[in-house]
């Protein structure tokens, strides 16, 4: 009898227990769905630890899945082979002529840089890391890279591939580090229209091409204009490629992402550190007893165009 | 039902479903296509617990299948919370009718699409109620898809290639009824 009440509170206790457990784990998730909501990097940290530790079994399963998609992918580009030929072909005929205007320009530069005595900044280093994993799902464009702290990656910092700029570190573990795509819902960064120069914000909006928000004005944007960074807030080096505008109309102008996302296998992380000097009476409340010089004040200017161009950081 | 199963069993039970369930977890996050309109990735992990709740309730715990839903939330990178408590109201769901499930695959077939389309209704739902942006209804229909068709390939896979059969029904009268 007794060994009965002992099995039936035993039973009694398992169940309290495991209801505990279950209400404690609800109240988890939705503690964890506020902190999302918040933005709150207590959810980041938490996921960086966790892919942290996954990152192993995260690779050993990506290996052979990005293998088998990359022998679909190579049989759908041997079903139109002679297509691809054609359009290759066509591509060096426009690169050749390109190239002729690149060395044109760059004999060009040299000269001017003579000419003006120009002092050229540090130039921007950069880590490269390999795509382990994307965010599965549409509510979210992410990528995780193999890289985290122990590389040098830091929290904010631009990634690009061979394209142009493909997002921003927005989580960094030891060995891991999550980077939010350009089309993700989250994702804003400065930009400014090539030749215009119109500055925008692109704003990410789940689809394959950003909005460009805060628009002065239309006027001088036109679908082939170039989309490039503009460094303003320190978070990017300046004039990073983006993409180009591909429509333009009455309720605003879209962007062609120049990264190619379809087979986004390897990425650089650029290690820039803009100066956060503030040393300008534009940057105190109260003036400096002795002004800085002019020339002092724009060099120290976050976002300054001192840093190179993307392909420029690839050659460090 | 959970007397029926063996503590030994129910725990190897377990075990399996942690490993296919992770497993599920790591392909769905296979870097495959990173553009925002490429066809989205199932959802294996719904297909993993549905199988399993249906056919081995006794090892198929709510607290398990909440972890690992907790795991792909904060795994992946979207919401976190809400994959995993849609992921165990479903997996409940097909518990409280696994009887009629175990009897009539077609049955199952249909429960599986119905959830398949409502596990990303109600997290546009719950992103309305957030304030917080949604992708296309066109993205989501052709994820659900996509998840249903990865829920029936995972069942014949588990049912048939790794013999994961349906534990004994207690009581024939008790069809679409809780245990």
């Amino acid at each position: 009898m007794a060994a009965r009440e002992r099995e039936d509170i035993g039973a009694e206790f398992g169940r309290l227990l495991r209801r505990g457990l279950i209400v404690a784990l609800v109240l988890l998730a939705l503690a964890l769905l506020v902190l999302w909501r918040a933005d709150s990097p207590r959810l980041e940290r938490l996921r960086m630890s966790l892919a942290d530790w996954a990152t192993p079994s995260v690779e050993m399963t990506a290996d052979p899945i990005g293998a088998l998609s990359d022998m679909a992918a190579d049989f759908r580009d041997f079903t139109r082979v002679h297509e691809r030929n054609r359009e290759l072909r066509a591509e060096i005929q426009r690169l050749r002529a390109w190239r002729e205007t690149a060395q044109q320009l760059e004999q060009e530069n040299a000269q001017l840089r003579a000419l003006n005595n120009l002092r050229l900044g540090s130039r921007t280093g950069f880590v490269a890391g390999e795509v382990i994993a994307d965010s599965g799902s549409p509510f979210a464009q992410s990528a995780l890279l193999n890289i985290g702290a122990d590389d040098g990656v830091i929290d904010g910092a631009a990634a690009v591939d061979g394209e142009g700029l493909v997002g921003r570190v927005v989580g960094v573990g030891r060995r891991a580090s999550r980077v939010l795509l350009l089309t993700d819902f989250n994702s804003r960064v400065p930009v400014k229209v090539l030749p215009s120069g119109r500055r925008a914000i692109l704003s990410g909006e789940n689809s394959d091409s950003p909005r460009l928000s805060f628009l002065d004005a239309l006027a001088g944007v036109a679908p082939g204009d170039q989309v490039v960074t503009t460094g303003d807030g320190g978070v990017f080096p300046p004039d990073l490629p983006v993409g180009r505008v591909a429509v333009v109309g009455e309720y605003g102008a879209r962007v062609q992402v120049a990264a190619d996302y379809e087979r986004l296998e390897f990425v650089r992380i650029l290690l820039y550190r803009p100066s956060t000097r503030i040393d300008t009476p534009g940057g105190l409340i109260a003036p400096r007893e002795s002004p800085a010089e002019p020339g002092d004040a724009e060099g120290a200017a976050p976002g300054a165009p001192d840093a190179p161009l993307l392909g420029q950081a690839g050659a460090d | 039902m959970a007397g029926n199963a063996s503590r030994p069993a129910r725990f190897a039970g377990m075990a399996a479903l942690a490993a296919l369930g992770w497993l599920a977890i790591l392909i769905g996050l296979a870097p495959i296509d990173a553009r925002a309109a490429a066809w989205p990735a199932p959802d294996l992990l719904f297909g993993v617990v549905a199988c399993f709740v249906v056919r081995r309730p006794s090892s198929s715990p709510a607290a398990l299948i909440l972890v690992l839903g907790l795991a792909r939330d904060v795994l992946g990178g979207g919401p976190a919370g809400l994959g995993a408590l849609t992921l165990w109201a479903a997996a409940e769901y097909l518990r409280f009718h696994r009887d009629r499930f175990i009897r009539s695959p077609l049955a199952e077939a249909g429960a599986l699409a119905a959830l398949s389309l409502l596990l990303p209704l109600a997290h546009l739902v719950a992103m309305t109620a957030l304030f917080a942006p949604s992708p296309p209804l066109s993205v989501l229909a052709l994820g659900a898809a996509s998840t249903f068709a990865a829920a029936l390939a995972v069942r014949v896979l588990l049912v048939h290639l790794l013999r994961i059969g349906g534990e004994a029904v207690e009581n024939h009268r008790l069809i679409g009824r809780a245990r």
